[in-house]
């Protein structure tokens, strides 16, 4: 059969050669244009886009908002506080608040934004990547409770709660001027007695008592080995006494990284431990469900209390368990514009979490009025191509932080007894030779060009060259790429031996591998060449991508080789100095050390596996001297050049690999949004916006909807506190049970009631399966139980060992309370069932309530606060529902007509078509289809289609035509991606049945007795065929809840799917565990529907008695 | 999603032999059922097209080293998002490419390029290029196809797909990759049918009690959402692997749940086909069970069996590209489609550099092949029926 290996032969030729032909098509269709010629722009424009992108900090643009005015003469001058935002106008008609003059006090702020006078009104819309810190980040972003603040390029530092300031000569006493007339956001009024109250009655009370009552304010009263002293001189003039000369005060007081010092006496005294009603105290710990009073006090000072009274611009007012969360403005917020309009501008703040790539997304839509947090330099061409489509600009800042990616060693890496891995690990990190190697050993320049978009030059970490403090030496120690001199340098240490795959072992032959921790919001890709640049002088090394709870958490026990962070310190190193010497436990690459100093001085207890100075002669030991000398030298310049030493020592020793200058700090302004300054130094220490005068910023021309203005209104008014229960304890019974529990509990107790009236009432068949239900749920929670409990060093594990580690006392008793709630020492099989809640079958206790009774356990995301998953979870398995049997209806209503039509009209073009496009559509992943929709809307309608809403309607709250279409316009992207691969494969079941059909007997006899062809299509033949498409609708529905998944992370829609990979990668099992089982009751419902939907349809199957 | 629906009834098998016509007035007289199947085949002719285009894709990911003229991690970055060469042929150079030279946008910093045409780069079949060993064994450095270097210095660059952001040649990668993902499918599907078979044999040949208990499972277990199993196992799954390690873990993971559809065809088959004359006979005769299974039940299992795991090569190889575009599956230094496809969730790059695509158009037409001969096997499978 010679002729028959060649023709097989010749059409594997053929398949080959149409193959390259396709290739071909492609290669010409994306391929380059070949007339695309070189850009020219006119050069002007080029000039000036390359000045504002190279120098940042220029002598003649320096921005300050803030207006000397003489108060004495307030009464009759331009800025005397007379207008106010039509809302607050409103309040005062009604009574509710006081006029203009008496909010903001005799003696407010007068600030004159960049731009000038503003208008009032807007909602700003913001979106954040972590939901841990976001409500560090939003106390970050309006912090104005502090008594200075800086300007927007830094220097000069600005009165801000303080009006004004006296230092003593020599720098131990400084005297601050507050503002007569300024109040709290709840009326009443503010003076030094609040300050006094924080020093005394939480700091030194923490003190004397050993609890925490404050957050970090000890960075500001600490000075050197003692604690500086605060006095009241008067209702408005409070006074800081220093033992020893204190020259950077105010810069302390300036930066963020401070936590306010002012305090609402008023209301958090009724809560403290000693000087409160020790009734409400009791009586609010158990509604809470708190079990000690420090822990309470702190919760009630927590910006999530809307009770407690603040002085920032932008207040919150309602209590919410989830994102989006809304402030609005502040009545008695004490700033004016040099026209007495009583600022803030702008109404309302609502914050939302959004994953990095959705924030870039949007940015680049023009989605946020301001954007800057979380924009990497890697997307630089995105918004600078997007500016005039979309209406923004592209303000390049100086970015205070002077690298965005740093390798920091960790030299306190934990030992554990008994693992000498870890032992000549932690070792190896302290040689001094094997960091500068690893150093010599990065291609700089090629990660500048592949990841930084050629900006930048190889640089160690160094305050930067227009920064006083700035070190030459440290800015080019060990930034060469010189590999041979780094092979040496391993040699010389006794990295000698290699193994089988080439790499270095450890002295005793052992297989050396290192993990490079980075979190998930930073970016990955310089990693991957420093891990091939090592590779290439014999160090083995793996990235480690993890949420940045579960980082944090493992910095904290110290159990991380190496993590990629950034700059601690910053622009002006002596306030927060911790790249450089060990100050604190948030040190990145020593944080043992400087643990120890934080609390050396203090009367807490730390463990000594958790904090120990330096040994002695460690020229980090030398450094902190240095350090103290620094802080408490007799002038600033004298300071500064004490701190120069302690730049040389990093210098010599390298205590971070750095790879280059920081890229420009992108902003993405939109043109609407106004008074942002053009140039500003963007950076946490100088907390950024707030040193651009956030409160000055306003839009242009906002277009609010009219139920907008009521419900800001209506949040202004009343504050919705939270409700009983937060903490640990769980007392108040529905308290956690949100309407889905109450749904799930129904659910199982439904299905026991039915399945048991329906055999007794004769289908059996129908009664079996849903008594399968029962045997199905175990089994399933139980693979579920086991796959999440898989992972060693779980989330609670390590929160357990930062616990057991940390330096707080009271800790033991919380460790000994969360073993116990979590119940971490009972056997696997018991914390099972504790889970499933069967122990209250037996006691019927609402502490025992499990998965059965609707509880779905304990999210540990933020391990600090746990959050009961069924408020996390809320709507978003009624959305996964919804959209899941809208998809089965679109998929039901399309295939339908459709099969019937391929079937009928076998073979034809029609047919063939309608195949052949089902096909492609059961073939693309879910994923890729939604980013080519996305894609198409973006480019041909000019609409961003991710997430189910826009963000201007999500902060929308009430339901107007708008927010209707703006849904109908996104959620038609999740029905077609999902619909479409279930869509094909029902067309091909519901074909190939009526063909099955209509080629039987009876329709020939049908149609040859005359009957009209559509009423017998539609009688017989399609009512049998439908038999078995209804049978496949109940597998769809666990196909299409799994497959939305994916579909829903890419999209950005929240439904649980996305919940339940961020928990799966955060290793919160409990929420992990639950949103398995949920999902697959949801699949398990679906299917049990078609069945019973089947058996309605099917007498045949009624009759047998379910044999099939 | 590509079960059979849950009542689906055997096709009609009527005793082979006879010299009966079928439907389309072929002669089904003498030939067995395997020849029948085939010639039903033969006519499917987008069936038949798909299996040349995969036993070629399926040559081409075998021999990749040779056909790929590239190292797929190697980086080259003065060409980053360096767009598709289109080759020429001419008289003068034969085959040739232009030169591509890059350029920095001024103002947006965008990276992009134009042709050079002054500079040519030489092409040609058989041509050198880096060194490779075929399989990890044979050393060799000439490559299908590719640019002709000097015999004293490398060739100028040429990308018949473009690279991606690294400056990685795409064309290389997408065939290194697809040795990836299609052998993933395949040693899946392995997996699946080993424990398909078996179990659902088990089933269906004993039956009773144990083929109650079996069902039961099989239902309790399919009632597992997939892709949240798959993305849970993805995350349990310890970093330190190498990436051998988590390849082989990844395919077990993707078989778990397929093999349900497997045993429940194979049940149903070994239940009717228990029945048949022809069995009953061989059991009255003596035959051990042994024999019986595999002599007399398992060919007509055959058709069936390869329906079904022909379109379940698809799911696999999706559900692979699923797990690694989450991050969940194979990871940086090995190269897969669904790794390729990360690079493609930023959608103003897909925007500007749309050749990155190319993994996710290989992954379509070599799913969409498996689709359409899945599809051509089941019509040709039943050569008794009548359409």
């Amino acid at each position: 059969m010679k002729t028959g290996k060649l023709i097989i032969l010749a059409k594997f030729a053929a398949t080959a050669i149409g193959v390259l032909i396709a290739t071909l098509v492609w290669v010409r269709m994306v391929g380059l244009d070949p007339n695309q010629e070189t850009r020219t722009y006119p050069p002007e424009e080029v000039e000036s886009v390359q000045r504002s992108r190279s120098i940042l900090m220029g002598d003649d643009d320096q921005p300050v908002f803030y207006r000397n005015v003489d108060y004495s003469k307030i009464s009759g001058s331009r800025w005397e506080p007379k207008r106010e935002p039509p809302i607050l106008a409103e309040l005062v008609r009604e009574g509710k608040l006081p006029p203009v003059r008496v909010r903001t006090g005799d003696e407010p702020a007068v600030l004159e934004g960049a731009e000038g006078i503003g208008r009032y009104g807007g909602t700003w819309n913001m979106a954040t990547k972590t939901r841990m810190f976001i409500w560090e980040e939003m106390s970050r972003l309006f912090g104005a409770e502090t008594l200075v603040r800086w300007s927007p390029l830094g220097y000069p530092i600005v009165p801000h709660v303080a009006r004004s300031w006296v230092a003593s000569g020599d720098s131990k006493t400084w005297t601050f001027q507050l503002r007569k007339g300024m109040r709290w956001s709840d009326g009443h009024p503010f003076t030094a007695h609040d300050i006094y109250y924080w020093w005394k009655h939480e700091f030194v009370y923490g003190l004397e008592n050993g609890v925490r009552m404050e957050e970090n304010t000890d960075k500001i009263i600490r000075h050197g080995d003692r604690f500086g002293r605060v006095r009241v001189i008067d209702k408005s003039t409070v006074e800081f006494q220093f033992d020893t000369p204190n020259p950077f005060f105010l810069e302390k007081l300036a930066s963020t990284y401070m936590q306010s010092i002012c305090f609402p006496r008023h209301y958090l005294e009724q809560y403290h431990p000693e000087l409160g009603d020790q009734e409400l105290i009791e009586t609010t710990m158990k509604r809470r469900g708190f079990v000690n009073r420090s822990q309470l006090y702190m919760e009630m000072k927590n910006e999530n209390n809307p009770l407690c009274p603040r002085l920032t611009p932008w207040i919150n007012r309602t209590y919410k368990p989830n994102p989006p969360y809304s402030f609005v403005r502040n009545p008695y917020y004490w700033a004016v514009d040099i026209k007495g309009n009583q600022l803030p501008y702008i109404d309302q703040v609502t914050m939302e979490i959004q994953t990095k790539e959705l924030i870039a997304i949007d940015t680049a839509a023009g989605g946020y009025p301001a954007s800057f947090k979380w924009l990497d330099f890697s997307d630089y061409s995105i918004y600078m191509k997007g500016r005039s489509t979309y209406g923004y600009e592209v303000q390049h800042w100086y970015p205070a932080f002077r690298s965005i990616w740093t390798i920091w060693p960790n030299l306190n890496r934990r030992v554990d007894p008994g693992d000498e891995i870890s032992r000549m690990k932690a070792e190896l990190l302290n040689t001094k030779e094997f960091i500068q190697a690893l150093s010599l050993a990065i291609n700089r320049t090629a990660i500048i060009k592949a990841e930084f978009n050629g900006i930048g030059e190889p640089a160690q970490l160094s305050p930067g060259r227009e920064s006083p403090y700035f070190s030459e030496r440290l800015h080019t120690s060990f930034v060469d790429y010189d590999p041979d001199r780094a092979e040496r340098m391993l040699d010389s240490i006794g990295l000698t031996n290699r193994d089988g795959a080439g790499y270095r072992t450890f002295g005793n032959g052992d297989r050396m591998l290192w993990f490079v921790t980075v979190s998930d919001g930073t970016n990955p890709g310089p990693l991957q060449f420093v891990i091939d640049d090592w590779k290439r002088v014999g160090i083995r090394a793996l990235p480690k991508l993890q949420s940045s709870g579960l980082v944090l958490l493992e910095f904290i026990t110290r159990k991380q080789d190496f993590y990629v962070g950034g700059d601690m310190s910053g622009f002006i190193p002596v306030i927060e100095p911790k790249s450089y010497v060990p100050v604190g436990g948030g040190t990145p690459f020593a944080t043992a050390y400087g643990t120890w100093y934080e609390f050396k001085i203090s009367e807490f207890a730390t463990s000594d596996r958790v904090a120990y100075p330096p040994p002695p002669g460690h020229p980090l030991g030398r450094a902190q001297d240095l350090y103290d000398a620094a802080m408490q030298a007799p002038t600033k310049e004298a300071g500064r050049q004490q701190f120069q030493e302690i730049m040389d020592i990093a210098a010599e020793n390298l205590w971070g690999i750095t790879i280059a200058t920081p890229p420009p700090q992108i902003a993405v302004i939109r043109n609407d949004f106004r008074n942002v300054p053009k140039k500003a130094i963007y950076g946490s220490v100088f907390r950024t916006p707030v040193n651009l005068a956030s409160e000055t910023f306003f839009f242009e021309d906002y277009q609010a909807s009219p139920g907008n203005f009521d419900a800001i209104r209506d949040e202004i008014e009343t504050v919705t506190p939270p409700p009983d229960s937060i903490g640990l304890v769980e007392s108040s019974p529905d308290a956690r049970f949100t309407p889905i529990g109450r749904l799930l509990k129904f659910l199982f107790a439904g299905i026991a009631v039915a399945a048991v009236v329906l055999i007794g009432a004769k289908h059996p068949y129908v009664g079996r399966r849903l008594l399968l239900f029962i045997p199905m749920l175990l089994v399933i929670s139980v693979i579920t139980f086991v796959i999440v409990q898989a992972p060693p060093g779980n989330v609670i594990e390590t929160r357990l060992m930062n616990l057991d580690e940390s330096t707080s006392p009271g800790n033991a008793k919380e460790i000994e309370q969360i073993r116990e709630y979590f119940h971490l020492d009972d056997p696997f099989v018991i914390q099972y069932a504790r889970w499933m809640g069967f122990y209250w079958f037996f006691t019927f206790s609402e502490a025992d309530k499990g998965l059965i009774q609707g509880d779905l356990g304990f999210s540990l995301d933020d391990p600090r606060r746990p959050q009961p998953v069924n408020r996390i979870v809320g709507d978003r398995i009624v959305l996964t529902f919804l959209i899941s049997l809208g998809t089965v209806l679109f998929t039901w209503a399309l295939a339908l007509p459709i099969g019937i039509y391929s079937a009928v009209r076998q073979y034809s073009f029609g047919d063939y078509t309608l195949t052949l496009l089902s096909f492609i559509g059961m073939s693309i992943p879910g994923f890729l289809l939604a980013l080519i929709l996305i894609y198409w809307g973006g480019v041909f309608f000019d609409v961003n289609l991710t997430g189910l809403f826009s963000p201007e309607y999500e902060a929308q709250p009430e339901w107007t035509w708008g927010k209707v279409g703006d849904l109908l316009t996104h959620i038609w992207i999740p029905l077609v991606v999902l619909g479409i691969g279930g869509t094909a494969g029902m067309i091909r079941v519901m074909r190939g049945n009526l063909l099955d059909e209509l080629s039987k007997p009876y329709v020939t006899t049908a149609r040859a007795k005359g009957v009209r062809p559509v009423k017998l299509l539609l009688k017989y033949p399609v009512r049998i065929a439908i038999n078995p498409f209804v049978s496949t609708i109940g597998s769809l529905f666990p196909g299409l809840v799994s497959g939305g998944a994916i579909v829903a992370v890419v999209l950005g829609l929240p439904t649980v799917g996305p919940l339940l990979l961020s928990a799966l990668l955060a290793e919160d099992i409990y929420l992990a565990g639950s949103m398995l089982v949920v999902l697959s009751l949801l699949g398990i419902a679906g299917t049990l529907f078609s069945d019973l939907l089947l058996m309605a349809l099917d007498p045949r199957i009624r009759m047998e008695g379910g044999k099939r | 999603m590509k079960d059979a629906p849950h009542n689906h009834r055997p096709p009609d098998v009527r005793p082979e032999g006879g010299t009966g016509h079928d439907g389309d007035g072929l002669d089904t007289g003498s030939l067995s059922q395997a020849q029948l199947i085939r010639q039903r085949f033969a006519r499917h002719r987008v069936g038949q097209a798909s299996l040349y285009l995969l036993v070629l894709v399926y040559f081409v990911a075998l021999v990749a080293d040779f056909f790929a003229p590239y190292d797929p991690n190697r980086r080259d970055l003065d060409f980053i998002y360096a767009p598709p060469q289109l080759p020429k042929f001419s008289l003068t150079h034969g085959f040739h490419a232009w030169g591509i030279k890059n350029h920095i946008d001024p103002i947006t910093l965008e990276k992009y390029y134009t042709f050079e045409r002054e500079t040519i780069v030489p092409l040609g079949f058989l041509a050198r290029g880096h060194e490779s060993k075929l399989w990890g064994l044979i050393p060799f450095d000439r490559h299908f196809f590719g640019a002709r270097g000097q015999s004293d210095r490398e060739a100028p660059p040429f990308f018949l797909l473009g690279t991606d952001r690294y400056g990685r040649d795409i064309l290389s990668r997408v065939i290194y990759g697809s040795r990836i993902s299609l052998s993933i499918g395949l040693i899946s599907i392995l997996v699946t049918i080993v424990l398909g078979l078996t179990i659902g044999g088990v089933s269906g040949y004993l039956s009773g009690w144990v083929d109650n208990f079996i069902q039961r499972m099989m239902e309790i277990i399919s009632a597992f959402p997939q892709l949240p199993l798959w993305l849970a196992l993805g995350a349990i799954m310890p970093r330190d692997w190498s990436g051998l390690t988590v390849y082989f873990a990844i395919t077990i993971v993707l078989s778990l749940l397929g093999w349900i559809s497997l045993a429940r065809v194979v049940r149903g088959r070994i239940l009717s086909l228990r029945e048949e004359d022809y069995a009953v006979s061989a059991l009255l005769m003596g035959a051990s069970h042994t024999r019986i299974i595999f002599r007399h039940l398992l060919p007509g299992l055959t058709s069936h069996i390869i329906v079904v795991i022909t379109l379940a090569i698809p799911g696999m190889i999706l559900g692979e590209t699923s797990l690694s575009f989450l991050g969940l599956g194979l990871r940086p230094p090995m190269v897969s489609w669904g790794v390729m496809l990360q690079d493609c969730m930023n959608i103003q790059v897909l925007a500007s550099y749309p050749w990155i695509l190319a993994p996710a158009i290989a992954i379509i037409i070599t799913v969409l092949s498996f689709n359409f001969l899945g599809d051509a096997l089941r019509d040709a499978a039943d050569p008794y029926s009548s359409h």
